[in-house]
C-alpha cells in the first residue's frame, strides 16, 4: 500500500512526465482513450511498484518504457480485435493529425512510428528510443530510415 | 537530436520540426490527473459496489443462458487457422446472490453481485473476471486482485476488454469481447474470451 509520501511523489511524477507520456501514447496508438489506458496503467505501475531510480533520466526512461509497453500491449490486442467477425466495433478516436506530416506519422505501421514518435518528437536519442523500446540502436537507426522513406512517399502521394 | 545517420532531407525535417510544434500542444486530459493519482478509487469499486444495496438488484432476475453449444473446440471460420475455439451457452436462472453457481461445462461462481454488477470467479484460465453491467469491466491484477482496470471506458457492443498480466513487461493477455450488451439489463450478454493459449471461449446470456 502506497504511502501518503509516496502518493505525493507520485503527484509530481505525474505533473512532470503525464504530457510527455500521454503524447507519446496518443501519437502511437492513435487513440485518445487507449492513451489514457496506457498512461493510467503506467502510473498504477509506478505506484505498485515505486520503483528506486538514480536520476530524473532514469525514472523518466523506465516511466517511458512502460508506458510504452502498455501501448504495444494495446497495438497487439487490437490486432487481434481485428479478425474478430464483429463489423460494428466501435472506432477508436484518433487525435486530430494537424499537419500532413503528423497524417503520414499516423500512417506508419507501428513499430516505425514509435521510433519516429521518440526520436523526431520527443528528441530522444537514438540510445533512448533504443532502451525505451528494448531494440538496438541499429534496429532503431534502420526503423528510422525505413520510416523516412515511407513517409516522403506518403508525402509525395498526398 | 542526431540524424546523422538519417540521409538528409531538409524538406522532411521541416516538416518535421513543425510538426513537433503541434505534437507539444497535445496535453493529458485534465481528468486522468485524478483517475490516476486517485488509484485506490478504482481498487475500492468492487468493495463498494458489493455494500450498495444488492436489494437493487435482488429484484433483477438474471437468466443466464446454460446450454452447451455446439462442439468443443471448434473452428471458427473467422478465427485464424488452427485456433481451436469452444463455444458455451451458459443459463442461470434466478436471482443473483453471492455464491451462486452458474454452472456451464467448465463452471464459474458468482463472487458477488451489487447494483448493475456482477463478479463472476471463472476458472479456466482466468481467475476472476468481472462484469459490470451498464459500464465498466474490472480485471485483476497478475495478483488476482481488483486493483487493475484494463478497460475503462463504458463497455459497448463489440468492444474488446482486456487486461495484462503484467502491465510493464508486455505480457498479456486474456481478452474478453463483449459481443452484445444490453444497457441496463443482463438479459443478453454474449461475451468471449481468450487465453493464452489462444483458445477463444464464448458465453450468451439470454
Amino acid at each position: 500500500m502506497p504511502t501518503d509520501s509516496h502518493m505525493h511523489t507520485l503527484d509530481q511524477v505525474y505533473d512532470t512526465y503525464a504530457d510527455m507520456l500521454y503524447r507519446v501514447s496518443v501519437s502511437i496508438l492513435q487513440s485518445g482513450d487507449d492513451a489514457e489506458d496506457a498512461v493510467q496503467n503506467a502510473f498504477c505501475r509506478y505506484l505498485e511498484h515505486a520503483p528506486s531510480f538514480q536520476d530524473t533520466e532514469h525514472e523518466k526512461a523506465w516511466l517511458i518504457r512502460v508506458t510504452v509497453n502498455q501501448c504495444k500491449d494495446l497495438l497487439r490486442r487490437r490486432k487481434i480485435r481485428a479478425w474478430l467477425p464483429f463489423e460494428e466495433l466501435p472506432e477508436m478516436a484518433a487525435p486530430d493529425t494537424a499537419s500532413p506530416v503528423m497524417e503520414a506519422i499516423a500512417a506508419l505501421p507501428d513499430k516505425y512510428r514509435e521510433v519516429v514518435v521518440l526520436h523526431h518528437l520527443e528528441e530522444m536519442s537514438v540510445r533512448e528510443t533504443a532502451a525505451a523500446l528494448t531494440i538496438s540502436e541499429s534496429a532503431v537507426k534502420m526503423r528510422l530510415t525505413r520510416a523516412r522513406e515511407m513517409m516522403r512517399a506518403y508525402l509525395t502521394e498526398t | 537530436m542526431n540524424n546523422r545517420h538519417l540521409r538528409r532531407d531538409d524538406a522532411l525535417d521541416g516538416l518535421l520540426d513543425s510538426a513537433k510544434e503541434s505534437y507539444r500542444k497535445i496535453h493529458a486530459p485534465a481528468h486522468l490527473r485524478a483517475k490516476v493519482l486517485t488509484p485506490r478509487k478504482k481498487r475500492d469499486i468492487f468493495s463498494l459496489s458489493v455494500m450498495r444495496p444488492a436489494a437493487a438488484l435482488a429484484s433483477l432476475v438474471l437468466v443466464v443462458g446454460c446450454v452447451l453449444l455446439a462442439l468443443p473446440r471448434l473452428t471458427s471460420p473467422d478465427a485464424p487457422t488452427g485456433t481451436p475455439v469452444t463455444t458455451h451457452t451458459v443459463s442461470y436462472s434466478g436471482t443473483l446472490t453471492r455464491g451462486a453457481s452458474l454452472t456451464g461445462e467448465d463452471g464459474f461462481e458468482v463472487m458477488a453481485v451489487a447494483e448493475n454488477c456482477i463478479l463472476l470467479d471463472m476458472d479456466f484460465g482466468c481467475d476472476v473476471f468481472v462484469v459490470i453491467n451498464r459500464g465498466k469491466l474490472l480485471l485483476p491484477d497478475e495478483d488476482g486482485k481488483l486493483h487493475y482496470t484494463g478497460q475503462s471506458g463504458l463497455i459497448q457492443a463489440g468492444q474488446t476488454a482486456y487486461w495484462s498480466v503484467d502491465p510493464g513487461t508486455s505480457q498479456t493477455t486474456p481478452v474478453a469481447q463483449f459481443m452484445d450488451f444490453h444497457e441496463n439489463t443482463l438479459a443478453t450478454l454474449t461475451l468471449s474470451y481468450q487465453t493464452e493459449e489462444g483458445v477463444w471461449y464464448a458465453f450468451t446470456e439470454n
